[in-house]
């Protein structure tokens, strides 16, 4: 066959051989056409056995071998794009075990609708028997994202975009760039940004299902906080209207020990090894015990102190932090547009103007009654349709109640049976 | 005094309510187009309740929730009915030991829910006549399974066995459902982290004294807010509060997630009671979600005399210590001394104080010394049910 | 401060030319039943937008709106006349002509057809009542023994039909008084029907002063039924908080079940006495129902300079003093709960926290109201006295 096939799949990997081939095991029993598929596995600096593996296997789909120098994720999805040839890119983790539809369930979201990122679901593997905290926490963490994504009338972030599991078409992956290859992690929400600065259109799709065997323990933990760190300072240098709401602008609200993790990251970074060896056996006995918010609090402190290490790391000291923090405000464009509506109009004919404007931020009213306003925010999708009702039930419940009441449309009976309906 | 349970609608609201003269209060449970909103209790006057007090107290007791449920079906017309979830379906268990009367009322009830395409199935747990088999029988489309082991949990765990589809919904045999019981339950395990449903219990009378202590004293689920436990908001040895073994609904995963029902505790063992509240806790304590709905109503019919009342609430005390004495040897929860030494304290002897001294709004005393005596038993009562057990099962394996 | 009223289910105007005035004193109501106040005051502009009101009175009283358009989807005014009772009104006077005629304009354009007004004038000094009411389609009686409560007995000997409505004669009824009290006494189990006074105006500084400050002589706008098994033993007491004697209907034959106002209570002046709230005590405390019913509004001009305003303190001390004396004496009530009360809840939490916070109150004017209260076991027995003598 020489038709270009219409998806490839590109799978970085770093010394993972045994994750990797059951992730090629689960790609083979895809219920997606196989002859449309490719898969490139993007080596990246492996020193194990992978390559040997890679070419020992006999895939059913067409697999190709890239291998470069180890350069961290982002390139290595970089450099796998630039070799696909189909028009759909996929790309999957190595630790990710595709369920049979996977693949299905993004073709059939990009069919539905073109020109859209669709993000597929992560569910982590839960080891049956007892659990400890720290893996309750990730996901209890996981999940409780993927269910917010698949309410109705979600509006997608930034930080939605997985880069474990999620497809776009290759023209838009070329037109935006790619990933930023400074980013060693959250290089993935950085390319969210992009994205939905220009305005594209993400999509949850819970049947694209990848069960998440996530190797996590306490240290490989903090070393991702450490990476976190570094990586928010530079998201907040490329985008700096996100600035607010990283976590590096309220050292307060990170941890409940407050600015004690920060000022010790910046102070004396010396002691930081030392000091989490010894609060680590304080964790394990924690857990040991099951005093869980006691553990919660002693993590949190330690996951604040090594997010400040990376921080510190790139910045050098409070001061410059601060002053780093500053130019965040000063520098909000912000344009893009502000709305009013009328709900007066009817709820169909008020989210139709919303679908038409994609506004930034929006003015409710009825009629004369001004009701509220959604604000807008950074980092976040412009405003559709299906984000209103939502928005009204939950924050502006009374308020729009309160208007109802006075414009006089709760007049008719409203306690009577629903047939008679007032709602235009 | 007898207390006569309304249930009204405030789209239906009569002008009036009269006919009450064997009454002194009524109960009146508020719905807003089928969901519950609120409870309030009123005094009978002369046989009726006057129009201006109904409305009052109706609207009072609704609050904000009435105008929520407004606003929500404004939005959404389709929230007027809980729409069909992921899961469409489930298996009600009820479990039974002699109890052909309740559960035939109970039976009748199940028979009239909208057809989702449930399946019911029915556990005898050691009954002594024929007559659940046979009533069973007489009701096609029903299951019956007889469970040897004594216990409840045992029933439980056969249940959770037994059952054909992803969702076990438990019932008591002497509780009824509400006709949107089930849906409101399904609704629930849309969240993969959802493991246990709750809901709310109503008492089907309150004609003696005995079910007017028992609805105060009652630890079924109370409130009109959906709340979403998990070891965040609630710690795993104050899952009581959480809900009843009455109206609960678990995913049949359970069992290989957490474990099955500890067949030590819960009625038909010496401990009497407490099953329920262990797994809810262990769900609790794995990090799994247990969200209370009351949207998911059952009616329950309290025990009539005084006696049973006293055996009871004796069977709670001894239930709830002997669920934190295996809390606290075989899931090493410390937080378990913690919370029943503030629960005795605070709890259990204010209120013996109470009685004691005559204060105002106390509990008859001998009720709160059965309950007493139950506690002291309780820890016992678990070990010596475990020892039979494992006795049990080696003469088993023999 | 200018007193306007608003509808909001109609359109909600502009308020214009405040320049004389320091603020805005608002009635709301939703379709005509009364909602709540909203008070502007420190304007900086003599005009109030629309859009700035529709602002306040939803941040204010949205929730009671809600209420309100509940209330009447659960009951809902009628529209016809078919169900209204016949009523009688009577208006105590003495002496106040120039009052009497507002009261009296007010209450023949009321919006009701089947009623009647009698006017007692109890112990003129002149014939100037008596010429007014000859010029008016109303009843005129005499009552020459002072006293407010026993021109009301007079009041309720003379009426005709099975309702009797009072009023002051410093009040000004609303439109739709006699039709909400006659709606409120459709259920039979109703013996006593009250409602909510407003102020008519707030032109002077001793007005503004009792109705914001000492709170008027309103209640709330929120409909009650009072029943003896209903209410605790302080509620009881505190029966100033069910309604006031210038805003008061009675079906007729509760005064042959529990009897008449009480003289003993007249202490001498035409409104210093708690004849009224006496009444409503020992209504409810005899088991039977009174209604708090907010659609019957009452106007009322409260006095206008500063010595009446501390002269009408004194008074109701003294008159609640000797409320509490007479409830003892009748023995509604056993005497231990009454001295309780006295000390417990109208000392201590109702005088000391106002003046421990006066807010518009000065504190002299609630010291006043305290010398009252002391004044009153004098006063009450003084009065006893002269009613057992004179027979």
């Amino acid at each position: 066959m020489s038709s270009k096939p219409l998806i490839s799949v590109v799978i970085p990997t770093h010394n993972r051989s045994a994750l990797l081939e059951r992730t090629l095991t689960a790609l083979a029993g895809q219920t997606f056409p196989l002859q449309d598929m490719e898969v490139l596995v993007v080596s990246d600096g492996c020193t194990d056995e992978t390559v040997e593996l890679l070419h020992r296997s006999n895939t059913p789909f067409s697999l190709k071998i890239i291998k470069q120098a180890h350069q961290g994720p982002a390139a290595a999805r970089n450099r796998g794009a630039m070799h696909a040839m189909g028009r759909l890119l996929l790309f999957l983790d190595d630790d990710i075990e595709a369920s049979p539809s996977l693949i299905d369930a993004h073709a059939r979201a990009h069919n539905e609708r073109s020109g859209r990122v669709v993000i597929g679901y992560l569910p982590p593997v839960v080891p049956s028997g007892r659990i400890d905290f720290l893996h309750v926490g990730l996901r209890n963490w996981w999940e409780g994202r993927f269910y917010e994504m698949r309410q109705p009338g979600y509006r997608f972030r930034y930080s939605d975009l997985l880069g474990g599991n999620f497809s776009l078409g290759s023209e838009l992956f070329a037109r935006v760039g790619g990933f930023d290859l400074s980013f060693r992690t959250h290089e993935d929400y950085e390319l969210g940004m992009r994205l939905i600065k220009a305005g594209v259109d993400f999509f949850f799709a819970v049947d694209a299902r990848g069960y998440h065997h996530e190797a996590m323990d306490l240290n490989r933990s903090f070393a991702r906080k450490y990476e976190e760190g570094q990586a928010d300072v530079l998201m907040g240098r490329r985008h700096p209207e996100l600035l607010s709401l990283l976590p590096l602008a309220c050292p307060k609200a990170y941890s409940f020990l407050g600015v004690i993790p920060s000022a010790l990251a910046f102070k004396c970074p010396a002691a930081g090894l030392a000091m989490t060896a010894v609060l680590r056996q304080a964790l394990a006995f924690l857990q040991w015990a099951r005093m869980r918010g006691l553990w919660d609090r002693l993590r949190g402190g330690l996951c604040a102190y090594w997010y400040w290490r990376g921080v510190a790391e790139k910045l050098g000291s409070l001061s410059a932090a601060s002053s780093f923090l500053q130019t965040g405000p000063a520098r909000l464009p912000e344009e893009g547009c502000e709305i009013e509506i009328d709900l007066r109009e009817g709820l169909e004919a008020s989210e139709r103007i919303l679908d038409q404007k994609r506004p930034k931020s929006v003015h409710i009213r009825f009629a004369q009654q001004f009701i509220g306003s959604i604000d807008s925010q950074p980092g976040a999708e412009p405003l559709r349709g299906v984000h209103l009702r939502p928005i009204l039930l939950a924050g502006l419940a009374k308020r729009m109640l309160i208007a109802l009441a006075m414009e006089g449309v709760l007049d008719n009976p409203i306690l009577r049976n629903r047939s008679d309906c007032l709602w235009r | 005094m007898p207390t006569a349970i309304l249930d009204l609608d405030l789209s239906r609201l009569p002008p009036e309510i009269t006919g009450l003269h064997r009454y002194s209060r009524a109960l009146i449970l508020v719905r807003l187009w089928g969901r519950p909103v609120g409870s309030a209790y009123l005094p009978v006057i002369n046989g009726s309740i006057a129009g201006t007090e109904l409305r009052g107290a109706v609207i009072h007791a609704a609050g904000w929730r009435l105008w929520h449920r407004w606003l929500e079906v404004y939005l959404r017309p389709e929230n007027l009915r809980p729409t069909h979830s992921t899961h469409q379906t489930a298996t009600i268990a009820v479990c039974t030991r002699d109890r052909p009367a309740e559960l035939s009322r109970c039976l009748e009830a199940l028979n009239r829910l909208f057809d989702e395409g449930q399946e019911i199935l029915i556990v005898d747990n050691c009954s002594k006549t024929d007559e659940t088999r046979c009533l069973v029988k007489s009701h096609d489309r029903m299951r019956y399974v007889r469970e040897g082991k004594p216990g409840l949990n045992a029933a439980r765990n056969r249940a959770l066995r037994e059952a054909r589809q992803d969702i076990v919904a438990f019932m008591d045999d002497d509780a009824i459902p509400d006709p949107d019981w089930l849906r409101a339950l399904l609704h629930n395990f849309d969240d993969p982290l959802v493991f246990c449903v709750t809901g709310l219990t109503m008492p089907l009378e309150l004609e003696t004294e005995a079910q007017e202590w028992f609805e105060r004293y009652s630890p079924f689920g109370r409130g009109f807010q959906r709340v979403i436990y998990d070891s965040g908001n609630c710690r795993p040895s104050s899952a009581g509060r959480v809900g009843a073994g009455v109206n609960m609904a678990f995913r049949r995963e359970v069992v290989d997630r957490v474990g099955p029902f500890d067949e030590a505790l819960d009625a038909g063992t010496p401990t009497r009671s407490g099953g329920d509240t262990e797994m809810l806790s262990r769900l609790l304590a794995a990090g799994y979600r247990i969200v209370y709905d009351p949207a998911a109503l059952n009616w329950h019919l309290h025990r009539r005399t005084w006696k049973e009342l006293r055996h009871t609430l004796y069977g709670y005390g001894v239930g709830l210590y002997a669920f934190w004495m295996r809390a606290l040897l075989v899931e090493r929860e410390w937080s378990v001394l913690k919370a029943a030494s503030s629960w005795f304290f605070r709890y259990q002897m204010r209120g013996v104080l109470a009685s004691v001294l005559k204060r105002p709004g106390r509990r008859p005393l001998d009720l709160m010394l059965a309950e007493l005596r139950g506690c002291f038993w309780g820890p016992w009562a678990y070990l010596l049910s475990r020892r039979l057990r494992s006795r049990v099962r080696a003469c088993d394996e023999q | 401060m200018k007193v306007i009223e608003i509808d909001v289910s109609e359109r909600v105007p502009a308020i214009q030319s405040l320049h004389l005035y320091e603020g805005v004193y608002i009635l709301v109501r939703y379709r005509r039943q009364p909602v709540g106040w909203v008070t502007l005051r420190n304007l900086q502009q003599p005009v109030v937008h629309a859009e700035q009101l529709r602002e306040v009175i939803a941040k204010k009283l949205g929730e009671y709106v809600l209420r309100a358009v509940l209330d009447q989807q659960l009951h809902p005014i009628p529209t016809d006349k078919t169900d209204s009772l016949p009523i009688s009104v009577v208006v105590c006077t003495r002496d106040r002509v120039g009052q009497l005629r507002g009261c009296l304009q007010a209450l023949l354009t009321l919006d009701y057809s089947d009623y009647e007004v009698i006017v007692v004038d109890n112990a003129p000094s002149n014939e100037e009542t008596a010429l007014l009411a000859s010029s008016l389609p109303i009843r005129y009686v005499r009552e020459e023994r002072p006293g407010l409560d026993r021109a009301r007995n007079r009041g309720i000997s003379e009426a005709r039909y099975g309702i009797v409505a009072f009023t002051d004669d410093d009040a000004r009824p609303d439109r739709n008084w006699l039709k909400a009290i006659s709606r409120a006494f459709t259920e039979r189990d109703v013996m006593a029907v009250t409602g909510p006074v407003v102020a008519a105006e707030l032109e002077t500084d001793a007005q503004i002063i009792f109705e914001l400050g000492y709170g008027g002589m309103g209640h709330g706008f929120q409909g009650r039924t009072i029943r003896r098994q209903t209410i605790t033993m302080r509620e009881l007491l505190w029966s100033s908080g069910f309604g006031v004697g210038c805003n008061m209907a009675f079906r007729r034959e509760i005064f042959t079940s529990v009897g008449l106002f009480d003289i003993v209570l007249d202490v001498g002046t035409p409104s210093g006495g708690a004849g009224d709230i006496e009444m409503f005590h020992r209504i409810v405390a005899r088991g039977y129902t009174l209604v708090y019913e907010p659609f019957a509004l009452v106007r009322h001009i409260h006095r206008r300079d500063t010595t009446a305003l501390v002269r009408q303190l004194i008074y109701n001390g003294r008159g609640f003093g000797c409320y509490l004396f007479s409830c003892a004496r009748k023995g509604t009530l056993s005497r231990r709960t009454i001295l309780f009360f006295a000390v417990r809840e109208w000392l201590c939490k109702w005088i000391l926290r106002r003046l421990l916070h006066p807010g518009l109150l000065p504190r002299r004017l609630i010291m006043l109201e305290v010398a009252g209260m002391l004044l009153s076991p004098l006063a009450y027995r003084a009065s006893l006295r002269s009613i057992l003598k004179g027979g």
